[in-house]
């Protein structure tokens, strides 16, 4: 769990919340994503920091309610991962 | 025409919708083939509304109007008869039976569509219209909306982060049903209602 990640810039996204989802429009490929919770609370802590898992997970802990913080690490990392699948997060 | 259309246009966001105007305010209609959002927008032209077209809406991504583009309405099957109760016969093409779509034959929109085709109109209701079905008016999440809508566009992804603003913009403000209905005069009622209680 010591693999760093960082969020891309801020710039070049757009983040539009809608009901219970939040779109996020990547400028450098014009795609645009749908994401549920917790991405984008994912992407806000995150910051510009290059961070672990367990550094997300304890920003999140701090600043949200976590209903299950017992796997919350698991879904954090799980979530990165897809992240940099979509090229919205990239492993430092 | 519609091909080029569809593939060339930057200049506005381009929906697969129809739309009528009435007080400088426009209602959109969009759905799959059969869902009734042609023959609903040339009926409500015979009814007191600017047809503003049957095929695509043209959103200004700039100022959030609307821009029409009417062209022959494209009638299918049981629709013909519909608009030929209340159109004269001297708007109508020759009827072209079995096509791969069925039987269609065009009609041309009221002299008032072409003569204000230039006048834009702020969106202030977008239908999802389902012919069919008993009449019922349902709210939509606007993620639906959003996605639904982004199928309806021909160029969204060309348009970038144009298309992404101008189409978030239309999502937050415009007010949106799903509407279900057996009947032209059915559909009038629930969009009656609607329109109505608009601001």
């Amino acid at each position: 769990m010591s693999q760093l990640y960082r969020a891309a810039a801020s710039e070049g996204l757009i983040q539009h919340p809608l009901d219970s989802m939040t779109l996020i429009f990547q400028k450098s490929s014009g795609i645009t994503h749908m994401v549920a919770d917790p991405v984008p609370a994912i992407l806000t802590v995150m910051g510009t920091d290059a961070l672990t898992a367990d550094d997300i997970t304890g920003r999140l802990s701090d600043s949200y309610d976590l209903e299950d913080s017992g796997n919350a690490a698991d879904i954090v990392l799980a979530r990165l991962v897809e992240l940099c699948s979509l090229g919205l997060v990239e492993r430092v | 025409m519609n091909l080029q259309m569809a593939l060339g246009w930057r200049r506005h966001l381009l929906l697969h919708a129809s739309s009528v105007e009435k007080d400088g305010k426009a209602l959109l209609m969009t759905g799959l083939s059969g869902s009734g959002k042609s023959t609903l927008s040339a009926m409500l032209a015979e009814k007191g509304w600017r047809f503003m077209g049957d095929e695509f809406a043209l959103l200004n991504p700039d100022t959030g109007m609307l821009h029409s583009f009417p062209r022959l309405i494209s009638l299918k099957n049981q629709a013909i008869a519909t608009m030929q109760a209340i159109v004269p016969e001297n708007r109508f093409g020759p009827l072209m039976k079995g096509t791969p779509k069925g039987d269609i034959r065009h009609v041309k929109p009221p002299l008032d569509a072409v003569n204000k085709m230039k006048d834009a109109a702020k969106p202030a209701l977008l239908l999802f219209p389902r012919f069919g079905h008993d009449p019922a008016l349902r709210d939509i999440g606007k993620s639906e909306i959003f996605v639904r809508l982004t199928q309806a566009s021909t160029n969204y992804v060309a348009l970038g982060e144009t298309g992404f603003r101008a189409l978030t913009q239309f999502v937050d403000t415009v007010p949106t049903r799903a509407m279900d209905y057996q009947s032209g005069d059915q559909a009038e009622e629930l969009i009656d209602s609607l329109w109505s209680k608009l601001p």
